[in-house]
């Protein structure tokens, strides 16, 4: 048994309180462990973080791994994520720039998520530190299916997509 | 026949009245060894030898010894007021074969209520202050120091005792060991020191313990404060083996690292091995308040000198010790462990870390580490009967899970960052200067989600040279090291005690 980092995926110990090469807390209020718990030794898997359930009537949201913090995605079908810099004259729909978005390598514009009849995609938007879906890198330019719980890394800022299945 | 609480024969034997023949006899042993005339040509050994030697005449002898007891008041032979206070990470441990990790914080407070105590006169004390000497120094940094020097010789009481040693390429008594200082005369002679020459720690640091040894006693808080700007070479080894001699005589080293220089890991190796810690001042202005600190830390001792020794079975290892109160720092993982000192009112605290290998299924219980605490208890002079612990946990199967306790987990949380940026000081050490990157931008990021944004800025344009360069700049090296380490100050963890 190891405990499997949510957001560096590293392995650590059994008993371990905090991630060793991240810092990320393992185990929350009731003790359990946020992750891994039965896993074989050197059993590596992607381990994606527990999903919270999608807001209530919104189709579409995000999920702030690393802060809890859920960003609803609504008033529209196309939304461009990335953060606000001075200067900037196309602005992204949703600033990443409050939670810490430029240490972590996001681009002004990084990606788009389109909502269109049930479907969500996302694209990359040729951003400078690319963009993984579940820790696989996608390439720019192209759109992407995206399902609930999938999570969304730009450069290394997490964002997990929360999905009503219609 | 003396026989009051200040002197008695187990006192002069550092012995509790509950002694057995063979600690007796091991006791005098020691003590002859430490003493003996012919080893020792300190003013004042010779007499302090035979006193002994006339304990150890009425103590090791059945019928005198009886006779001897019966005098003595009835409760001179109490163990020390000390609460143990342990909290474990889990309650039951599971029985796996994969290692596992235990966390144990360990508190322990003088038990009197602090009104008791601080009406009790505070311990006297008895400190070698070593003073780098060498050219670095010239100017505000040494300036400081004496001026420092100066204000702390005035606040002291009679019965202190306060040794000055300068140090460079030689060492120099500048004021001996001695009661009742003449602060005119003292003023006059640091005020004459010239800053010039090398950093050879070791010669001031030996210097320095002669001083601290001649009136070396249980009843004083026994201390050596290093003050040093520079790196010491080839004597490094030396240094650390002179300090765990130290340590075993009862004297604890810090060290006070002025400016950029100095070797931080180098002094809390030093001082963690007798129970101390260092200290980081990157202006010279900052001087005076980290020996005020000091000071003032050192007048409030209730235990001195505690100490655990400490045995773990060969299926556990204490992987890592950390005080988080009064002084955080880390601390020497051997046994005995060397803990510091135990204040009156706040508590000495430690987080320690085993790895267990693994546990056979059919054991319903483990044990992570049993022994003895030891200490001293200055003010009573009688010494402190052993405290005997164990640290054990029952094991089961499949324990229900259950949350970590609250204070354990806080501590744990601010130690975490603390020692991503140990490994990360490793990692760029062996040249692994993408692993250091990547766990220093964790730990900027960790940083800012706890609100500590100046800190998480430095190691952010400091990963941004260590990319370039291969390495950090030494300044910033010490100022996130104790930058993370100030966020497990008692302060900033008060909240959720």
């Amino acid at each position: 048994m190891s405990i499997i980092c949510p957001n560096c995926q590293s392995e650590e110990p059994e008993g371990s309180l905090f991630c060793s090469k991240c810092g990320t807390r393992l185990v929350d209020k009731n003790g359990l462990t946020t992750a891994g718990i039965g896993m074989k030794p050197g059993h590596k898997v992607t381990e994606l973080p527990l999903a919270p359930e999608p807001l209530e009537g919104v189709a579409a949201s995000l999920h702030i791994v690393r802060t809890g913090q859920i960003l609803p995605l609504v008033g529209r079908n196309e939304f461009t994520i990335g953060r606000v810099s001075e200067g900037q004259s196309i602005l992204p729909d949703v600033d990443l720039a409050p939670y810490d978005a430029y240490s972590q390598g996001v681009s002004r514009l990084h990606v788009t998520i389109k909502i269109s009849a049930g479907k969500v995609t996302i694209t990359d938007l040729g951003s400078s530190n690319g963009t993984r879906i579940n820790n696989t890198r996608i390439p720019p330019h192209k759109e992407q299916a995206l399902n609930h719980g999938d999570v969304i890394t730009l450069g290394a800022f997490k964002l997990q997509a929360l999905l009503h299945q219609e | 026949m003396a026989t009051n609480y200040l002197d008695n024969y187990y006192a002069r034997l550092g012995l509790a009245k509950s002694a057995s023949t063979e600690e007796i006899r091991n006791a005098y042993h020691q003590a002859a060894r430490r003493l003996h005339p012919d080893a020792r040509r300190d003013p004042g050994s010779t007499e302090f030898f035979l006193r002994i030697q006339e304990a150890y005449e009425v103590l090791s002898d059945k019928s005198k010894r009886a006779k001897y007891d019966s005098t003595l008041p009835d409760d001179i032979d109490a163990p020390a007021d000390i609460m143990v206070n342990t909290v474990y990470s889990r309650p039951i441990l599971p029985t796996i074969d994969d290692p596992q990790l235990v966390y144990v914080l360990m508190d322990l407070m003088s038990k009197p209520a602090k009104e008791q105590l601080t009406t009790r006169p505070r311990p006297k004390i008895n400190v070698c202050l070593v003073l780098d000497n060498s050219t670095s120094m010239k100017g505000s940094r040494m300036d400081v120091v004496i001026t420092s020097a100066i204000a702390l010789i005035k606040q002291l009481k009679s019965k202190d005792i306060l040794s000055i040693v300068a140090f460079n390429d030689f060492a120099e008594v500048v004021v001996p060991a001695t009661v009742g200082l003449d602060y005119e005369r003292v003023e006059a002679r640091i005020r004459k020191l010239q800053a010039s020459g090398g950093t050879e720690i070791y010669k001031g640091l030996e210097t320095g313990l002669r001083e601290v040894k001649r009136h070396l006693s249980p009843s004083h808080v026994n201390h050596l404060i290093l003050i040093t700007d520079g790196r010491t070479y080839d004597d490094e080894q030396d240094s650390i083996d002179l300090a765990g001699g130290a340590a075993e005589l009862g004297i604890t080293i810090s060290g006070l690292g002025v400016g950029s220089q100095w070797n931080d890991q180098f002094l809390d190796h030093l001082a963690g091995k007798t129970g101390g810690n260092s200290l980081f001042a990157a202006e010279a202005t900052e001087i005076r308040k980290l020996l005020e600190q000091k000071f003032s830390g050192l007048y409030q001792v209730y235990a001195s000198q505690v100490s655990l020794e400490f045995s773990t079975p060969p299926n556990v290892d204490l992987r890592y010790a950390f005080r988080l109160s009064p002084e955080t720092g880390p601390l020497v993982i051997e046994s005995p462990l060397y803990l510091g000192n135990i204040p009156i009112g706040p508590r000495l605290t430690i987080i320690m870390e085993f790895m267990v290998h693994s546990i056979p299924a059919e054991e319903s219980d483990l044990t992570l580490a049993e022994g003895r605490l030891k200490m001293q208890i200055p003010s009573r002079v009688i010494p402190a009967t052993d405290i005997r612990f164990s640290l054990k946990r029952p094991t089961a199967p499949q324990p229900e899970l259950e949350a970590p306790p609250l204070v354990l987990v806080d501590a744990m949380s601010r130690l975490s960052l603390y020692r991503l940026q140990e490994q990360a000081r490793d990692e760029i050490a062996d040249g692994e200067i993408e692993k250091a990157t990547k766990r220093l931008n964790e730990l900027a990021t960790q940083l800012l989600a706890s609100g500590q944004e100046g800190l998480a800025k430095t190691i952010l344009l400091e990963t941004e040279k260590l990319k370039t360069l291969g390495s950090f700049s030494e300044g910033a090296e010490k100022q996130i090291k104790y930058g993370t380490r100030a966020l497990l100050l008692p302060s900033e963890l008060k909240e959720s005690m």
